[in-house]
């Protein structure tokens, strides 16, 4: 069952914007990372039952983060959010096994339902 | 010897739909094009979120808007109220706008002779600013309405 999440993105808004939709259909954000080297650290910490994570950061970014938070457990889940869509960047997240990738934009039933899918 | 000639991409149509479909999923709105003979109040520029885009003609994105547009724009975008956001909020929203149009014009341009790769946004601010180019460039200058705020979108390809 999907409780916790954890939003990685270095844009405040996308924060607020993923926290609001999160939190009015239940769901507690339990952390907040604003880059891939945080979130694998607050990933160790909180253990969420889903992430949110977004490509392009600074220090580390989303697909490096994603496979360090993999390599460290293997059924962590992990929604891609991303204004990127190459294909190559695809292949790359789904090497890594990432869940589902989102293009961003995003509204509450793109969210919602991504969500779903991986109940 | 047949020289073949490269189409040039539909620049103005790629620009309506990355434009409808961010804005509009973003923030609800109906986005319309303004044709170059509407005569309507812009307001004073003052926000104007841009990114450079690399590729094999290098370009640049800007879209801008004044201080009033971007809270009721920003104030759509994420469900707080707009004398409740912080300056810091709008300068960031108009970053994300942007990345996520560029992200948006990419994907249409990936298997052309204009194909970039996406840079980190950033926010230019003050009050009446434009933005000149130095050098030689092809510039596709395009007004949106949407909702209640108008938008100004410029992709230059420097020459």
């Amino acid at each position: 069952m999907i409780k916790r999440v954890m939003i990685v993105d270095d844009s405040p808004m996308i924060h607020t914007m993923l926290r609001k939709t999160l939190e009015s259909h239940d769901y507690e954000v339990c952390a907040d990372a604003q880059n891939g080297k945080e979130a694998v650290e607050l990933y160790e910490k909180h253990k969420p039952d889903l992430v949110f994570m977004d490509i392009t950061m600074p220090v580390m970014d989303g697909l490096a983060a994603s496979r360090s938070i993999k390599a460290s457990d293997s059924n962590a889940r992990i929604i891609m959010l991303s204004a990127m869509g190459d294909e190559e960047i695809l292949q790359e997240a789904e090497s890594i096994g990432i869940d589902i990738f989102l293009k961003k934009p995003f509204n509450d039933y793109k969210i919602v339902s991504a969500i779903s899918k991986l109940v | 010897m047949v020289k073949l000639e490269i189409a040039r991409p539909d620049f103005e149509g790629i620009i309506d739909r990355a434009m409808d479909d961010v804005v509009g999923t973003a923030a609800g709105f109906e986005v319309k094009r303004l044709n170059t003979a509407t005569e309507i109040n812009f307001g004073e520029v003052e926000i104007t979120g841009a990114m450079l885009l690399p590729g094999l003609n290098n370009a640049m994105l800007t879209i801008s808007l004044s201080h009033k547009a971007a809270e009721v724009l920003i104030a759509y975008m994420t469900g707080i109220f707009p004398d409740q956001l912080e300056e810091e909020d709008l300068y960031d929203g108009a970053a994300e706008i942007v990345n996520q149009v560029a992200g948006r014009i990419k994907s249409e341009l990936a298997e052309t002779d204009y194909h970039f790769v996406l840079t980190p946004p950033f926010t230019i601010i003050g009050r009446g600013h434009r933005v000149i180019h130095k050098s030689r460039i092809e510039s596709i200058c395009l007004d949106y309405f949407a909702g209640e705020t108008l938008l100004k979108v410029e992709l230059s390809f420097i020459k």
